[in-house]
């Protein structure tokens, strides 16, 4: 298979795969791999703050709960998010793209500039006044990322949309009557899904961030979810003593952005539909 | 005989079109000048005839076939096929009474879908005709196929893993699955090594006996239009210059262009007698037309009257048109140019 | 016989490239001889490997390109036995120019020409014991006097313009102008007027033929267009699948080829062929090539023999310089071996 071929020599997309499958397997089997998967709710004051053992990978945090299982179990909740995050923006994105790349005139002039208001808003702003509007939970923060994400997605499926219309076989398609129509949808989304997954990778890794930052500011998750973001949160009065409370789940925010980021940049080398080949 | 009409009734005819490009208004920025890629064009295609168009960069042959073709709307002028007017229609609209020409493109790679192998990129011509039954689509795809000489395995390849001449073909099929009388071809042995041109130009000879196709040959290969077209028509900044059969137009090129043209071009038996210095200066611009006769700048014949007004495509010989003024001067002062 | 070294003579070069899908053998026992103060057209099909053929030359190898073998010999000294930096300091820019194909892609948009063009200057050309000012005004003078050598107008003030307000034509002047900076003896034209039109591409052979007369310029001249060859070149070389199948005298070679391949492929020629067919079959992949003669799987006239044949140019013909790799001809005098 030349695709994974090609993908395994660049290592650091490789790694960056790696990384992606091991949330993912932490995600969707979190609660049978998490040593102490009842620790989403319970408490043992007993063992509170106590420091990475063998018993406890990670340590304690202030509650007395397992930090290692906790940050497999938010492995989910942050997946989710970020998943329900992108395809929402991309399902209000792409389409308003599509259509402003291949309309010409005031309809794609309007789709445009709209989007560039949306672009101009401050993800994090947004997502403080909306907690202000509604109450602030993991709702009010999805909204306000996907209210400021899509932008992003109008903006490649557009330039994709663009370059593609005047390409040859559009020519081609509409001598041979081709309605518009199947011209989008059939011949020039295909063609632009290259870019548009690897904008939807990499803003994966960076809406985790954002949830992360916004579950720190208390805009996001309650306790006592096991959320990233929110333990840090609670590891800041710990500080410096109960290092371990603070690093373990900075560390897993980092490195799976970083992964997200690396896979990422290793699909944009490789989406070329000349690698496809008939078998 | 009017070299225009070619008996019986053509089944093209093209009149007087021209076709201004650009000039359009938009909301914030000031319009463009518009620009004159085809100006006063007539011409016909008879039936099972080839016309070659001949001419240089930014002379309008591609504008002028997509024209014909219906893809781009002409701005004055009128087509006919098979008698009837189809002119005057917006492109989607022109497209449908013109169904039974079509257009092979220059880049024959571009014009194939990257994303869809080859098999179902020709499927798509028949789906889109209606032919709905998916086993219909599948044999009448594996023989035309066969009929421009590939393998019917061909159609599971995606288009960058075939050559430049296989690309050719599947183009070739493609427009043959939906039955068309009139093909446009776009300079299609440009960029192909000489044996798979002869192949190429051979299948083309091949279809038109078997399907009765009829083609306007748009190239700037000469030596290839010499063989192979029997009319041949000279495009220079948007205009015809001269129109004539193949064989008396490479015997006695009478506009001053054509005649560079054929001196410019190198030859394998060595040089046309009569050579004379390079055409100099570049082939122009239409954004820049020159007034008067177009070519008059760069021409060794040109008098003042040449710059006042455009002289009309008319008779200069029996059955070869030419738009000079000056050709029965430099007939009688110069010894002919002979290939 | 003491004569001077030829501008260009290479012998029995092997290159392979290392591929995804194992070691394409992109040229095998490649041979020319290119006199000095001639013109020697190198034609072939795509695929045949003269692109690479010059890049082996001028030593720009794309990676994972090796020699295997062979000798490339410049006014006899063996380009393959210098390194990169000798390379580019004597060799590349200096005494061998280059014109590239593509004059609308070989030119940086961003920079004006007179900028590229002196960064030419300062890289390449010898400096004569001036520096600073000095030196960029000498550098200027030449820039302007080549500029006008080559016919084009206004030379002083085209310096100062951009690659895109120039015409194509225009642009490849600029090339050969570039490619002539430094004095050089030998030049190389990779397609220089392929994608040129037909009028603009005849203004240039005619001033490359001015320029190989007047400035003593080897000229090596690689194409696929057989009539311009016939204009232009005075020997020509015609190589198939990365062998060099003959070699020769270009009218003589052009009126009567000897080898299968230039005959057949004269024979697909609009002015010569009687009816249009092609050579059947394809050219094969560099990957599998067929054993011994790359042509025979494709060759009227093949044999079992020539499966197993070595590469050897051997005398085809009147002369000792018509020559053709081919079982049909005569004895072994290789042309590969050395000191002839």
């Amino acid at each position: 298979m030349l695709i994974l071929r090609k993908f395994l020599r660049d290592l650091p997309a490789a790694a960056g795969l790696a990384i992606v499958l091991a949330i993912l397997l932490l995600a969707l089997l979190g609660p049978l791999i998490a040593p102490h998967p009842d620790d989403i709710a319970a408490a043992h004051l007993a063992a509170r703050l106590r420091p990475p053992s063998l018993a406890f990978p990670f340590g304690t945090d202030d509650l007395g709960r397992d930090l290692f299982s906790r940050i497999i179990l938010g492995a989910f909740g942050a997946l989710e998010v970020a998943l329900l995050v992108v395809a929402a923006a991309a399902a209000i994105g792409v389409p308003l793209g599509l259509i402003a790349g291949y309309t010409e005139g005031w309809p794609s002039e309007l789709i445009m500039r709209v989007t560039d208001v949306f672009l101009a808003l401050p993800q994090l702003v947004l997502a403080l006044a909306l907690a202000q509007l509604m109450t602030p939970s993991l709702q009010s923060a999805m909204l306000a990322l996907a209210v400021t994400y899509w932008p992003f997605f109008t903006r490649i499926a557009f330039a994709e949309t663009r370059r593609l219309r005047h390409a040859l076989f559009v020519d081609a398609l509409m001598s041979l009557g081709a309605g518009h129509t199947r011209i989008i949808l059939a011949h020039i989304l295909p063609n632009a899904a290259s870019a548009l997954i690897v904008r939807a990778t990499i803003g994966l890794g960076f809406t985790i961030l954002t949830a992360a930052t916004l579950g720190f500011l208390g805009m996001g998750a309650t306790p006592p979810a096991p959320d990233w973001g929110l333990m840090i949160a609670e590891s800041r009065s710990y500080l410096p003593g109960a290092w371990w409370f603070a690093l373990f789940p900075g560390l897993a925010i980092l490195i799976t952005v970083l992964g997200f980021n690396l896979l990422g940049d290793g699909l944009r080398d490789i989406v070329d539909p000349r690698l496809r080949r008939s078998r | 005989m009017n070299a225009m009409t070619h008996s019986p009734a053509p089944l093209v005819e093209v009149r007087n079109l021209t076709v201004l490009l650009g000039g359009k208004r938009h909301l914030i920025r000031p319009a463009m000048p518009a620009v004159r890629a085809v100006s006063d064009v007539s011409l016909t295609l008879g039936e099972g005839e080839i016309v070659g168009l001949v001419g240089e960069s930014g002379c309008g042959k591609t504008t002028l076939g997509r024209t014909i073709l219906g893809l781009q709307r002409e701005s004055a002028g009128e087509i006919r096929l098979e008698g009837k007017v189809v002119s005057a229609l917006a492109p989607t609209g022109a497209r449908a009474v013109r169904r039974a020409i079509h257009y092979v493109h220059q880049d024959a790679a571009a014009a194939l879908d990257p994303w869809w192998s080859v098999g179902r990129t020709l499927e798509e011509g028949l789906v889109l005709d209606g032919v709905r039954a998916a086993a219909e689509r599948r044999d009448r795809v594996a023989s035309v196929l066969r009929a421009v000489g590939l393998d019917e395995a061909a159609a599971r390849r995606y288009p960058h893993e075939l050559s430049g001449g296989q690309l050719r073909r599947i183009a070739l099929a493609r427009i043959l699955l939906v039955n068309p009388r009139v093909v446009i071809l776009d300079e299609p042995t440009s960029g192909l090594d000489m044996s798979v041109q002869a192949t190429v130009l051979n299948l083309l000879l091949d279809l038109r006996s078997r399907f009765g196709l009829t083609y306007l040959f748009i190239s700037h290969d000469l030596s290839v239009v010499e063989r192979f077209c029997d009319r041949v028509a000279i495009m220079y900044l948007g205009r015809i210059v001269e129109l004539a059969p193949t064989a008396e137009l490479f015997a006695r090129p009478l506009h001053p262009y054509t005649r560079a043209l054929l001196a410019a071009a190198p030859r394998l038996a060595g040089r046309r007698r009569e050579r004379g210095p390079p055409l100099p200066g570049d082939p122009p611009s239409a954004t820049r037309r020159p007034p008067g006769c177009a070519f008059a700048p760069r021409c060794r014949y040109a008098e003042p009257a040449c710059r006042a007004d455009e002289p009309a495509l008319r008779p200069a010989a029996p059955g070869h048109d030419a738009a000079c003024r000056r050709i029965d001067t430099m007939i009688g002062a110069e010894p002919e140019a002979v290939a | 016989m003491s004569e001077a070294p030829d501008a260009l003579r290479i012998a029995d070069l092997r290159l392979t490239i290392r591929s995804d899908e194992g070691p394409a053998r992109v040229l095998d026992h490649v041979a020319l001889r290119l006199r000095r103060g001639h013109v020697l057209g190198v034609v072939g099909e795509s695929g045949c490997g003269k692109s690479t053929l010059v890049r082996a030359i001028l030593g720009i190898m794309p990676a994972g390109a090796r020699i295997e073998a062979g000798e490339i010999l410049f006014e006899g000294t063996n380009l393959l036995a210098l390194d990169d930096a000798a390379l580019d300091r004597d060799i590349r820019g200096r005494r061998i120019g280059f014109i590239p194909q593509d004059p609308y892609l070989a030119l940086n948009p961003v920079f004006t020409v007179g900028a590229q063009l002196m960064e030419i200057m300062r890289r390449h050309a010898p400096r004569g014991g001036l520096s600073g000012t000095a030196l960029r005004h000498a550098f200027r003078e030449r820039l302007v006097s080549l500029l006008r050598r080559v016919q084009l107008p206004d030379p002083g003030a085209a310096l100062e313009r951009y690659p895109h307000q120039f015409s194509g034509g225009q642009r490849q002047r600029l090339l050969i102008a570039a490619a002539l900076a430094c004095a050089p003896s030998l030049v190389i034209a990779d397609e220089p007027t392929t994608a040129l039109d037909v009028t603009t591409q005849r203004q240039i052979l005619d001033l490359l033929r001015e320029l190989v007369a007047e400035l003593e310029l080897s000229l090596l001249f690689v194409t696929h267009d057989l009539g311009v060859v016939a204009e232009l070149c005075d020997e020509i070389t015609v190589i198939y699948a990365g062998q060099t199948v003959e070699s020769g005298p270009t009218a003589r070679v052009l009126a009567g080829p000897r080898h299968p391949y230039t005959r057949a492929l004269l024979a697909c020629h609009p002015e010569r062929a009687r009816a249009f067919a092609g050579i059947p079959g394809s050219v094969p992949s560099p990957l599998a090539p067929p054993p011994g003669c790359r042509f025979a799987p494709r060759c009227a006239e093949a044999r079992p023999a020539c499966a197993a044949r070595r590469p050897a140019l051997v005398p085809a013909g009147s002369g000792k310089d018509w020559l053709a790799d081919c079982i049909l001809y005569g004895q072994e005098a290789p042309l590969g071996t050395p000191g002839r």
